[in-house]
């Protein structure tokens, strides 16, 4: 039988040092020091032509795009619900309207969120016409803004109150909706939200009915639009304190608009959120 | 378990009859199964030792305690069945077909497989045990992985499932009754019930049901050819005539067939002692050799392990030195490994391979064992059995001497040679005599069959001379009726000859013909007068030496002779109702008139010289290996070219030179007879050195032992051997060589169970069809492999910048599968199509050591060079999608772990938009998409690009391989398939993309193939530089 024999380990070493070092040929890993280096020249002129051909393909393809605005939006054609303040895991706010160090974060979050809501910062912003989409000329380099003032936010702007509620058991929360460039929200959108469970809490909304005015859209981007402030709708729950230490799911979604989507199976941020409440005294 | 004890006593009775020593027997026992077997093999491969035939009646009545008249005893009869078994071959312990289904699960490629699924759940469990549950891609991989593995081996399986067993077709040999001799009385019993001594009868058309000694036989004759390789019938007679129990008269063997006349013998070996049994443990006992295609499979996943620990090792590191936790790390490691491992090859390589199985089916060959599909292009020697494979195993007339003159006949298969002078009144008068002088006749209801091929009564030479005149004289058997026999004296052994008398045609003439024929030099004795040109001439010293001249040409050529005469009686002595007696002779059975000389062959198939020197020019060494004479053996070499023209032996050169056969140096001599009878005294080194010193060897006389010691020789010089053979007496070559091929007409069921291949038309030349098939398909597997190798660098090199970067995942796992399973298997396997690229038949086969499937050159190329180019294809196509959707490159980088962030859901891009993580993820699988595609269009190029190693695809033509064409259509119309059916994106991950993302990687397809098309014109115009050494795969 002509069946390969187990070579012994010292001899497998022994081509493995040859392999690595034959000092006799002067090959290093089964190549002279010559060849290594005409190899090597040799990659090194083929990725270099190769780094080349990508970094002008590259620059060809930037060049035919603009910087205002993108080219395609084929993925976010609606847009998506968030809200603020974000808690770090998930949408679950956990806080004791006793200790304020419990809600600390999400206060100075939202004051955080809030100052470039800031009447002092808005000074350039004007004041649009409300209910009508402020759609702006072409050949405008920079495109004005539409002022967002903090009171119109309520109780949950932060001037009056600035625990934002959360001290009296009434937290605040905001729900922005995603920029996305171009969108032309139709009929009178407006934020909606509902506990899961019908009467654990109350709602109210700042502003009134939770309505997106139709004056923030569109948005031009970051680049001409670099003063642009989405508009907030500010949810107030009064959470009712026979249920403390009960979680709460609440639900918000965008409504009112046949273009703004809120029910995909599959993004389940499509123009909706939910988020649970727990509060302790 | 009963069976198996069984089996271990009975083989401890043999040993113990061998060497007679109980301690040796016991410790044998225990020795381990393995050395065990290999030592029977050994003892085996040694000549048998059997004697029996070397003893007087008497020393072998004394030796199994029986009578040569009466038999044995039946109680003692039954005391030996009891403890030697019955007298069958024992089944080999099969495979079980589990054992046969998980070797299918076990090659070389699928052990990679098992380990990359292996990897893949231990990568999944770790994610699971750290609370990631996004992504089940790495179960979804495990899976996929596994079930290419089951369903490859399924098909692997069900090949294999239609091979039998080895030894079943024993089996069938055996005889079902036989006439014994029992305590004075005759029995007709079962074969099986027979024991060492009992006295048998066998007669014409009986089966011999044990290894017999003649004690007496009448006219009795055996064909050996199955066992043997020798196509005469073998007289079987009382005398010891040799000492090698295969060659001696007196021992009929265990199976082969009984064609004429009776004997009684007695049974000295029965059941797997038996010469046939010992030729089937033997076949089973020998291992299959590995074929050369599974030795490069190893060899290349080597390579692929080697570079795919070696680029995890090394992300490994980047990983944790870029500060991933050392699980991430991990996880990342086993990615890449699993990345490397191709999928798709193991279907590409099997269906390749079962393409040209199916190929060469159409052109009469049929593979058993896909892998031996290639074994033949690498064959570099074949050693082919001579009966049957090289010849067409049947007598046919090939010369007649009359007028003292050599004529040829016609011996070609279906009479297409031409034909001699026959205007001769000798020629006649032989004619007449080759008629009468012959028992053998048509089995009727034949008349449209053409002569050849019809069936005859009688003995191999009769039935030449029969058919030999049916074909020159027209209808034999109306011949015969208007010469009214008036008697004749069969051929018998003492005579030498066989005579018959006939009435004349002419009713008025009175005379009777006498005819003889027989043995030249008895015929010839008994003549006083020679025919010449129809006269007759007294048989003088001249004409005797021209007999002797013409006699020894004919039996140089390795042709049986026979002598005709005949004799007009004396109407006066012999009136018509004369009363001839047998007996008495009462007629003159000298003085006769020789007529002539014809000789018999059995002749080369009209196919194998043609064959052979095709052979020869594809570098491939013809050994014959026959069971038959030297002289027969080495005339038919010389005819069918295996002892090429103007090629001596060293006895040629000795008789040419007139000196002493010592003294010729051997060097000079270009062929070599070797026969069995040295063989047995050689030692192994010294027919190595043989073999290597002749390049045209001719093996006669040789044992199945001895076959197989020659293909082992051959094997040992490195060389891959095919073996052709038909008879039971090749199984064990078969199964020893690289490649068995039988023949699938006349080959015996053994042969073809231990083959790897059968010729259905039994013709030689197919082999050469194989040849040219196994070189293509070896050609067009490098091709399709490096095809399929390609590929995984592009499909390697996102994860590994995902890693290192950060940028979003731009190629997603299941999106791999797809190109790896679907997408790419059948452009993969269109490459098996392919035309060669020059004549292969005119190339030397392939050296085993060095010119290997898959060579660091192939590999490195593809991977570093057409790899690299795919992978900047599709990052250029991946950035130019994310950035027209609103993400700048330079934006992607760094971005992964925002990106993947599900809590995440308004994640800035570049113009200020916000993005949920839903909308990210579309956009990924956007990304996927796009990279699927630019790898699609780079691998149309790739494929186009790997049509041809070293010619210029303009050279081998676009659309000449067809098959390849519709693959391509068909890539591309699975591509858009992907891409735009519905719910695809939510499935499996596809998105509708953009026009224009299609057309991005274009210039790179381009660049791939004006890139191959510059490295095949370097290597074409400068071979042997660096360029070439470097580049060529």
């Amino acid at each position: 039988m002509s069946k390969e024999e187990k070579k012994p380990f010292s001899q497998t070493m022994a081509e493995w040092r040859q392999f690595v070092y034959n000092p006799r040929s002067g090959e290093f890993l089964g190549r002279t020091a010559k060849s290594w280096g005409l190899i090597l020249l040799f990659y090194l002129v083929f990725y270099g032509f190769l780094a080349a051909l990508f970094t002008f393909t590259m620059w060809v393809m930037l060049q035919t795009l603009s910087g205002d605005i993108p080219k395609y939006r084929d993925r976010i054609s609606s847009p998506g619900l968030m809200i603020s303040p974000k808690p770090v895991t998930a949408l679950e706010f956990y806080f004791n309207k006793s200790d304020s160090k419990s809600y600390a974060e999400y206060v100075s979050t939202l004051k955080q969120f809030l100052k470039s809501y800031d009447d002092s910062k808005q000074s350039k912003n004007i004041a649009c016409t409300a209910g009508k989409l402020f759609e702006q000329n072409e050949d405008r380099a920079v495109k004005q803004a539409c002022q967002f003032n903090r009171t119109k936010l309520g109780s949950c702007s932060g001037v009056e109150d600035d625990t934002f509620g959360y001290a009296k058991g009434t937290p605040c929360v905001l729900v922005k909706m995603n920029r996305i460039i171009g969108l032309k929200p139709e009929g009178e959108p407006h934020i909606q939200c509902s506990p899961k469970e019908e009467g654990k809490v109350q709602i109210t909304y700042f502003p009134d009915g939770g309505m997106i005015d139709l004056m923030y859209f569109p948005y031009y981007g970051k680049k001409l639009h670099a003063d642009y402030l989405q508009p907030l709708v500010a949810v107030q729950l009064a959470i009712n304190s026979s249920i403390t230490k009960e979680d709460v799911t609440i639900e918000c979604k965008i409504m009112g608009s046949p273009n703004l989507r809120n029910e995909d199976d599959r993004d389940k941020f499509l123009g909706r959120i939910s988020f649970k409440v727990q509060m302790s005294e | 378990m009963g069976k198996a004890d069984q089996y271990e006593m009975y083989s401890v009775e043999m040993e113990k009859q061998g060497n007679g020593d109980m301690d040796v027997k016991i410790k044998k026992k225990k020795t381990n199964k393995a050395a065990k077997k290999k030592e029977k093999l050994e003892s085996m491969k040694k000549e048998m030792d059997v004697d029996d035939h070397q003893l007087s009646v008497e020393d072998l009545e004394l030796k199994y305690q029986t009578n040569v008249t009466k038999g044995m005893n039946s109680t003692v009869a039954g005391e030996i069945l009891l403890r030697d078994g019955p007298n069958e071959l024992k089944p080999p312990k099969g495979t079980p077909e589990y054992v046969k289904f998980a070797r299918q699960l076990a090659g070389g490629l699928q052990c990679l497989m098992w380990v990359a699924a292996a990897i893949c759940l231990i990568a999944f469990g770790i994610q699971c045990g750290q609370g990631d549950l996004t992504s089940a891609d790495n179960l979804y991989l495990a899976i996929a992985l596994i079930a290419v593995v089951v369903v490859t081996g399924c098909f692997g399986y069900y090949q294999e499932f239609k091979s039998t067993n080895i030894i079943a077709s024993f089996k069938n040999l055996v005889p079902q009754q036989a006439t014994v001799i029992r305590d004075g009385d005759k029995f007709q019993i079962n074969a099986n019930q027979l024991v060492v001594g009992d006295l048998v009868e066998i007669k014409g058309g009986d089966r011999v049901p044990a290894d017999i000694r003649i004690i007496t036989a009448q006219g009795c004759k055996v064909d050996n050819s199955s066992l043997t390789g020798e196509s005469e019938p073998q007289t079987r007679a009382p005398e010891c005539t040799h000492e090698s129990p295969l060659e001696t008269r007196n021992i009929a063997f265990f199976s082969t067939m009984c064609l004429e006349g009776t004997a009684t013998g007695i049974i000295v070996n029965t059941g797997d002692r038996t010469i046939i049994g010992r030729i089937a443990s033997l076949a089973s006992g020998v291992e299959n050799e590995k074929t050369p295609i599974a030795i490069e499979i190893e060899h290349f996943v080597d390579i692929i392990a080697g570079l795919a620990i070696f680029f995890g090792g090394t992300f490994f590191i980047v990983a944790m030195v870029i500060g991933y936790p050392f699980l991430k790390a991990m996880v990342f490691f086993m990615a890449i490994v699993v990345a490397y491992v191709p999928e798709g090859l193991l279907a590409t390589v099997t269906v390749c391979l079962s393409l040209t199985a199916k190929r060469l089916a159409r052109k009469n060959c049929v593979v058993k064992n896909l892998e031996a599909v290639e074994t033949l292009g690498s064959t570099s020697v074949i050693c082919s059995d001579k009966t049957g494979t090289l010849t067409q195993n049947r007598m046919t007339v090939s010369h007649l001497w009359f007028d003292n003159q050599i004529h040829t006949a016609d011996t070609t298969e279906d009479q297409s040679g031409q034909s001699f002078d026959q205007s001769s009144e000798t020629w006649r008068a032989l004619c007449k005599i080759v008629s009468l002088c012959n028992r053998a006749f048509f089995k009727s209801g034949q008349d449209n069959v053409p002569v050849p091929k019809r069936i005859v009564i009688g003995d191999a030479s009769e039935t030449a001379l029969l058919k030999f005149s049916e074909i020159t004289l027209g209808n034999v058997m109306e011949y015969r009726e208007r010469y009214k026999k008036a008697c004749e004296i069969p051929f018998n052994s003492t005579n030498k000859f066989q005579l018959s008398i006939h009435e004349l045609e002419d009713p008025r003439d009175p005379r009777y013909l006498l005819v003889m024929k027989g043995a030249p030099e008895r015929i010839l004795e008994r003549c006083a007068t020679i025919m010449i040109k129809g006269q007759e001439l007294p048989l003088d010293e001249q004409w005797k030496e021209a007999f002797q001249t013409a006699y020894m040409d004919l039996g140089g050529l390795g042709e049986r002779v026979l002598g005709f005469c005949h004799l007009y009686l004396d109407p006066g002595q012999f009136p018509r109702g004369f009363a001839f007696d047998t007996e008495d002779m009462n007629f003159p059975t000298s003085g006769l008139c020789f007529a002539g000389l014809i000789s018999m062959i059995d002749p080369p198939r009209a196919t194998v010289p043609d064959a052979v020197m095709k052979c020869r020019t594809a570098g491939i060494r013809v050994i014959m290996v026959t069971g038959d004479h030297p002289i027969t053996a080495k005339a038919i070499a010389a005819s069918v070219g295996i002892i090429s023209e103007g090629s001596e032996t060293v006895e040629d050169i000795a008789a040419r030179m007139r000196i002493p056969v010592e003294q010729v140096n051997k060097r000079e001599a270009r062929a070599c007879v070797v026969n069995g009878g040295q063989l047995k005294d050689m030692e192994t080194e010294e027919l190595v050195e043989i073999l290597k010193m002749h390049p045209e060897m001719v093996f006669a006389r040789t044992s199945p032992q001895q076959k197989l010691i020659i293909v082992e020789s051959c094997q040992k010089l490195g060389a891959i051997v095919a073996v052709t053979g038909d008879g039971v007496n090749d199984s064990p070559a078969l199964k020893k060589a690289d490649i068995g091929v039988a023949m699938g007409i006349a080959g015996s069921d053994a042969a073809k169970n231990a083959a790897d291949m059968i010729l259905l038309d039994d013709n030689f030349a197919s082999i050469v069809t194989g040849v040219e098939q196994g070189r293509l398909i070896f050609d067009n597997l490098k091709k399709s492999i490096a095809y399929t190798l390609t590929k995984n660098i592009p499909e390697l090199t996102p994860y590994l910048i995902y890693i290192t970067v950060s940028v979003p995942l731009p190629l997603g796992c299941i999106t791999i599968l797809f190109i790896e399973l679907c997408t790419d298997i059948f452009p993969s396997v269109s490459l098996a199509y392919e035309k060669a690229e020059s004549d292969i038949m005119h190339l030397k086969p392939r050296n085993p050591r060095r010119d290997r499937l898959v060579n660091e050159a192939l590999a490195v190329y593809s991977y570093f060079q057409i790899g690299a180019i795919q992978s900047f294809a599709g990052f250029t196509d991946y950035f130019t999608a994310m950035a027209q959707e609103g993400w700048f490159p330079l934006l992607c980088v760094g971005l992964r772990a925002q990106w993947e962030n599900d809590h995440l859901q308004d994640l800035q891009d570049s113009y200020g938009q916000e993005w949920t993580f839903g909308q990210r993820l579309y956009q990924e699988y956007t990304c996927y998409t796009v990279f699927f595609i630019s790898i699609e269009m780079c691998q149309i190029s790739d494929v186009l690009i790997r049509k041809t190693r070293r010619l210029s695809v303009f050279q081998q033509g676009f659309f000449r391989n067809k098959i390849l064409v519709i693959a391509i259509v068909f890539q591309l119309c699975l591509g858009c398939f992907l891409c735009y059916c519905p719910g695809m994106p939510n499935i499996f991950n596809f998105m509708p993309i953009r026009f224009q993302w299609w057309l991005v990687p274009l210039p790179y397809g381009i660049l791939i193939f004006v890139y191959d098309e510059i490295r095949k014109l370097g290597v074409r115009r400068h071979p042997g530089s660096w360029w070439d050494k470097e580049l060529y795969y």
